[in-house]
């Protein structure tokens, strides 16, 4: 008895919320949630409206000729980086170590020209849909306190990348950092080095054979073959196949899927592949499990312009599933030197939007409250020209920032867990309702 | 400034202590007494010195004592208990004087008598309002709405209207404010009972606030963020204080008006000194929750500085005694 009468003192608010009872109004929202359930029509009639779109979406991207920077008239002129295979950026390194030579000799020191990776030296340009980097760059002279250390890291990476790249072997950037901890100091450092290093040369970072760890899993209608190993992704359990960090090892890659599911956290991906959903509609589910990194937006990219399938994403309703939305579709400021690869133009926002959460009428305990940090993220990306472009897009935002709510994939579990699968991911590809 | 311990009385109830206040002297004793009340269900009077008991304990409370306030006269008191109602009794001979029923339960938490000892304030709860009592009739005088505040998005539920957990009068009467469990602290004129404005900087219940016996325009709030807040009550925020590992549930000012002491979840009573804003001592003597710390009112009255005395009371049962000097 004083154990409640402590509760009391410590919480005096509980019960009388409790007597303000809630239970009436969460039946009768989650009976109309059950109710939509009837709206589905059955299975073959998705199936084949999924066919018009996937049928769509190839025939415009055969038809639309792959733009590249040189074709449009810039008033700067652009970096781009292209993937080199390994003899060409050895012969780059030697050749920017040999200038390096001539200039010490000259007695004039040496120094390296590092292109700038900051955000003003970073445009977007609407006709590619990414963000290319422009032509600034600082110099790092050796002899100048302020840079040496700067340029000793750099050198020491380009001869590691050397070694690497000779030996036709992979590292990871944590086995480069290793190799010499006390020049590096932080890991954080040597990556940096890293980026600036594939933007001198001009290659991606996978050709200088530096990988990521592996992060995202896909699962699905897909069978490819990775360095020679023959995958099938619809025999790979629930937990799915890492999506392999060196994407120059995967080809062959085959599907009869009709999309690609692009799902934000892993717990909603695990509850696609238990329920085995791409069975009953044929698709590849993939997730970067937050964040993307660098491996998983190859890997999307590839699906996309070789098996030229819709993409669909399956994000929170917060302005942080946008923001992870907008890296897959126009790349991160850091990788912006290599956007041609990494980005997936023309995503198709299919769920949690802001709307949904008055159409499926999710309770009120499972909508949070925005906090001003996420208000603000939210205005920021407003602003940002990829929202812009989409008409629905800047709609739901509007409703997200002016409600002041947010949700997450897993609040549609209130109404079941299974009602993901069962009936809100049907109903949305039954109503085509992507924007 | 510093405290030292003078002396430790443990078990001095059967449970835990929940509200402690100190009685200003009166006809029937010339000096202040300690008045302590507890979730046993019972209200102790304690000598200032020793800590021998004044007065056996007084009974006639349900379900444990939640607040406490001695009326300036010194001869009466009144308690709140967790069944809601509000018992004002005679401190010397226990008699009961008025027993306030509240329209519904969990509608009495924390309790003040306003400085001249015409009104009971009463933190009305769950009702979202405050109820002031007459002291002189013990009829319901006013019934304050506490409106909501309005940036509702911050709260942590905000569908539940706001639980008012503690009510605190200015030294002169003009002011009065209440806190809540969503963390708001309202302000209101007394003599209009009009309300004035929020002050916000809290998000965490408030459990315990006090104004400055020096200042009338200076409040004091403790809350469950472990932060102690200093606002101008016109409005503003104008200092916070941390230091505190855990909620802060009771604060107090000192009589001359430079320290500030407070109770905390993490089991220590910290000192401030209110011109540095910063916490000067830290003591340890309880090895519990310490729920209450009460400054002795000073026998000159405010703002000048005599040998002072704080006393803290913890869910550990027992009341520490310190010199504040």
């Amino acid at each position: 008895m004083s154990d409640q009468k402590r509760r009391r003192k410590l919480d005096p608010s509980a019960s009388s919320s409790a007597s303000t009872s809630k239970k009436p109004r969460a039946s009768s929202s989650s009976n109309y949630a059950q109710d939509l359930r009837k709206q589905l029509k059955p299975d073959a009639d998705i199936l084949s409206s999924l066919r018009r779109l996937s049928a769509a979406t190839s025939a415009a991207a055969s038809s639309q000729k792959p733009v590249s920077i040189s074709d449009l008239d810039l008033s700067s002129s652009c970096r781009e980086v292209t993937d080199l295979d390994s003899f060409a950026v050895v012969h780059s390194i030697e050749r920017l170590i040999l200038s390096v030579a001539r200039s010490i000799l000259s007695g004039q020191g040496f120094s390296f020209d590092v292109p700038s990776r900051a955000s003003s030296n970073q445009l977007y340009v609407p006709e590619l849909d990414r963000i290319v980097l422009l032509d600034k760059s600082s110099s790092r002279p050796f002899a100048n306190l302020s840079t040496v250390r700067k340029a000793t890291i750099t050198a020491r990476v380009l001869s590691l990348i050397h070694a690497v790249l000779l030996r036709q072997i992979h590292v990871t950037k944590r086995d480069l950092f290793y190799t010499d901890v006390k020049l590096f100091g932080d890991q954080n450092q040597s990556d940096a080095v890293l980026d600036d290093v594939s933007c001198m040369l001009g290659c991606t970072r996978s050709s200088l054979h530096v990988v990521a760890s592996e992060k995202g899993v896909v699962v699905g209608r897909l069978v490819f073959l990775d360095d020679g190993d023959r995958i099938d992704c619809t025999r790979m359990g629930i937990g799915g196949k890492a999506i392999p960090p060196n994407i120059d090892r995967v080809s062959g890659l085959e599907s009869d899927a009709l999309f690609v599911l692009l799902v934000e956290k892993d717990a909603a991906f695990m509850r696609l592949a238990e329920d085995r959903f791409y069975n009953r509609f044929p698709c590849i589910i993939l997730t970067a499990k937050g964040q993307p990194d660098v491996a998983t937006r190859l890997f999307l990219r590839r699906l996309k312009v070789e098996l030229k399938l819709p993409v669909l994403a399956l994000v929170d309703s917060d302005p942080y599933g946008l923001k992870i939305l907008s890296v897959y579709m126009c790349g991160s400021k850091n990788m912006s030197y290599d956007s041609a690869n990494l980005t997936c133009p023309d995503i198709k926002w299919l769920g949690v939007r802001p709307s949904d959460l008055d159409k499926y009428r999710v309770p009120e305990q499972c909508r949070l409250p925005m906090t001003e940090q996420d208000v603000k993220a939210g205005k920021d990306l407003l602003e940002e020209d990829f929202v812009k472009r989409n008409e629905g897009w800047v709609k739901e935002l509007e409703m997200m920032i002016k409600t002041r709510q947010k949700a997450e994939i897993q609040a549609l579990s209130s109404f079941g867990f299974q009602y993901l699968t069962e009936v809100y991911l049907p109903l949305k590809l039954q109503q085509r309702d992507w924007l | 400034m510093k405290l030292s311990g003078i002396k430790s009385a443990e078990s001095s109830h059967d449970d835990s202590i929940w509200a402690a206040t100190w009685v200003p002297p009166s006809s029937a004793s010339s000096e202040c007494l300690l008045l302590t009340g507890s979730l046993d269900e019972s209200v102790r009077l304690w000598r200032a010195d020793d800590l021998s008991p004044a007065a056996p304990p007084s009974r006639g409370h349900s379900l444990g004592i939640v607040s406490l306030a001695a009326h300036p006269s010194g001869s009466l008191a009144a308690a709140s208990s967790l069944d809601s109602l509000v018992r004002v009794f005679h401190l010397h001979t226990s008699a009961s004087v008025a027993l306030l029923h509240p329209d519904s339960p969990s509608e009495a938490w924390g309790l003040n008598f306003n400085p001249k000892g015409s009104l009971l304030a009463v933190a009305g709860g769950a009702s979202a309002s405050i109820k002031l009592w007459e002291t002189t009739t013990w009829q319901l005088a006013e019934t304050v709405p506490v409106p909501h505040p309005t940036d509702r998005s911050q709260s942590p539920n905000p569908s539940s209207a706001s639980f008012i957990l503690a009510v605190a009068w200015s030294p002169d009467g003009r002011r009065l404010a209440c806190s809540s469990y969503d963390g708001s602290v309202a302000v209101f004129d007394t003599e209009r009972a009009k309300f004035l404005h929020h002050l916000s900087g809290h998000h965490m219940p408030v459990r315990s606030l006090v104004f400055s016996p020096v200042d009338p325009r200076v409040l004091f709030t403790g809350s469950d963020d472990s932060h102690v807040h200093m606002y101008d009550a016109e409005g503003s925020l104008v200092a916070a204080m941390s230091g505190h590992a855990g909620w802060v549930s009771s604060v107090d000012a000192s009589p001359d008006g430079a320290a500030l002491a407070t109770g905390s979840a993490d089991r220590t009573v910290r000192l401030w000194d209110l011109g540095m804003r910063a916490a000067v001592q830290t003591m340890t003597s309880h090895t519990d929750h310490v729920w209450g710390v009460a400054f002795r009112p000073s026998a000159s009255g405010p703002g000048t500085r005599d040998a002072g005395r704080l006393a803290s009371v913890s869910d550990d049962k027992s009341i520490s005694l310190y010199d504040y000097s």
